[in-house]
């Protein structure tokens, strides 16, 4: 496709990697699953998209075809193992294969930890970490029946690793930090197939969603203060790390979380 | 379709790139288009090295542990190239010894090469850099650094060191628009090791390894290759290991070999 923009046409040593790949972009119509939805198809893979809400997944589907992307939508609820299953099944059906999956499905509930209820504990942990482990789990099961091999990448959050002074994280946080240890246990026990797993983990990106809050200049200051690169983290600053995870240069790398950060991680 | 132009128009220097993961990713950065200057030690002949890369790369002598000669080479490269774009440190020392039979003289031998080597390379290119606001580094760790094999004290302290000056590094050097990060391989198919593993650590390896290989050099030069793109433009500070798994693992077993013992117990 020569129609390719200069951006993802330089995104590596080979311009469309994923040429003849099926990728299944679970949240891929949310800030930054959107955007790596759309790098992936300029790559060469057909996307799947997928979501809980069947308007914005359409809306994501029909975007991916204006740029001429061989592209479908999968409804399905992270919350739901049945659900899950059925989505990446269809999938299957319908492409043949998976052989990348990227999973952006994420919620987030801010409650202190004096104040967090059990029921948005349970909604955050169900969508971020079991929503996590049986998407591994039904993509694996497809991909070693077929014997391809495959890529795994999860989005994490530096708090992952990190936790935030004076704000009510700890349903988040923990979920990511499960996710991380997820991530190495799926990565060593699918080594064996052919199959990588890895991490990414961003500090906070400039999304829709987050620019409501960025646009307060004491929140963005304060954030800023942190970050030695001095800039917020622009969506395309997410994008390359997984695409490398998923491209050739990878083959060797599993079980690792790679944290986009301006140097965050490396300086608390 | 094959793009060559992601380094083009870059320079970059591989020190430690006449061989091994060096020369690997010297090979890589010209393929993709970057200018290559490879710093050796006269003995690993880098002329010879870059000769074989490209007629255009270029060679260059000098020993990491003497800062002097590190300045002039610096110096030769931006002004055979122009100036430096990309880093990365390759150039080390392995030396199998344990913490009782190591002498100080074996120690601090490794500990300059490995350690205060890399950081008189990076110290003569930053300084360069920072007058442009640019630059990327790649420090060549390892594994060793943060996982211990037996028997590898002297390296395994020069890698901690290396990994850890990596994030003094990006911390540093990020206000100039520097960002720098290491790459930690795991065992790696290079004659270095083929020289060093006989069948009992290779088995040990396969055995540890969730991939249950060793890796090879362009699987490392891939890493330090992304890290030096734009693609990695927010990454600063880390430490990318590539290592098939094996420090995301602990105990690797075969299942089936496994459940047949305990059947037959």
């Amino acid at each position: 496709m020569s129609r390719a923009p200069a951006r993802y046409a330089r995104a590596g040593a080979d311009a469309r990697p994923f040429d003849g790949r099926v990728a299944f972009v679970a949240g891929g119509y949310g800030g930054i699953g959107e955007a790596i939805a759309v790098a992936l198809a300029r790559g060469g893979a057909t996307v799947v998209v997928a979501g809980r809400d069947g308007g914005r997944l359409e809306a994501a589907v029909a975007g991916l075809r204006r740029v001429d992307a061989n592209a479908s939508g999968a409804t399905f609820d992270a919350r739901s193992v049945t659900s899950i299953g059925a989505a990446v099944d269809a999938a299957v059906e319908r492409h043949g294969r998976v052989d990348l999956l990227v999973n952006c499905a994420a919620i987030h509930v801010e409650e202190s930890v004096l104040d967090v209820t059990e029921a948005a504990w349970d909604r955050v942990q169900d969508v971020n970490l079991k929503g996590a482990m049986f998407l591994g789990q039904a993509v694996a099961r497809a991909q070693v029946a077929r014997g391809g091999g495959g890529r795994h990448v999860h989005l994490l959050s530096v708090r992952a690793q990190l936790a935030v002074r004076g704000r009510g994280f700890s349903s988040y946080a923990s979920s990511k930090g499960g996710l991380a240890m997820l991530v190495r246990q799926h990565a060593v026990e699918l080594a064996p197939h052919g199959i990588t797993v890895n991490g990414v983990a961003p500090t906070v990106v400039r999304t829709a969603m987050a620019g409501r809050w960025l646009s307060d200049p004491a929140i963005r200051e304060a954030l800023l203060a942190r970050i030695p690169l001095g800039r917020i983290a622009e969506v395309d600053d997410v994008v390359g790390p997984v695409l490398f995870f998923c491209g050739p240069g990878a083959a060797f790398v599993t079980g690792q979380i790679l944290y986009v950060d301006g140097g965050i991680t490396a300086s608390q | 379709m094959s793009d060559a132009a992601r380094f083009a128009g870059r320079v970059a220097i591989v020190t430690g790139g006449a061989s091994g993961l060096g020369l690997a990713t010297a090979r890589r950065l010209h393929g993709e288009g970057a200018r290559v200057a490879i710093l050796d030690l006269p003995a690993a002949r880098p002329s010879d090295a870059a000769a074989r890369i490209a007629r255009t790369a270029l060679g260059l002598e000098a020993d990491v542990t003497d800062a002097h000669q590190v300045g002039v080479a610096v110096e030769r490269a931006t002004s055979m190239l122009g100036p430096v774009d990309a880093l990365v440190t390759s150039a080390g020392v392995s030396r199998v010894g344990n913490v009782l039979d190591t002498t100080p003289d074996e120690f601090a031998r490794v500990l300059a090469v490995n350690l205060t080597g890399t950081f008189v390379v990076v110290q003569a290119v930053a300084q360069r850099m920072v007058a442009r606001r640019r630059g990327r580094i790649v420090l060549l760790g390892s594994i060793s650094g943060t996982r211990i094999w037996n028997d590898r004290a002297a390296y395994a302290a020069s890698k901690g060191g290396v990994v850890a000056l990596a994030k003094s590094c990006a911390v540093d050097l990020a206000p100039h628009g520097i960002a720098v990060n290491s790459v930690s391989p795991g065992p790696i198919a290079t004659p270095q090791t083929a020289a060093l593993h006989g069948p009992t650590i290779r088995g040990a390896v396969e055995a540890a390894v969730p991939m249950a290989r060793y890796g090879t050099p362009d699987e490392v030069a891939a890493a330090v290759v992304w890290l030096l793109s734009d693609d990695a433009r927010f990454v600063t500070g880390h430490d990318l290991v590539v290592d098939g798994g094996l420090t995301a693992a602990a105990i690797r077993y075969d299942r089936g070999r496994a459940d047949g013992e305990r059947g037959s117990s």
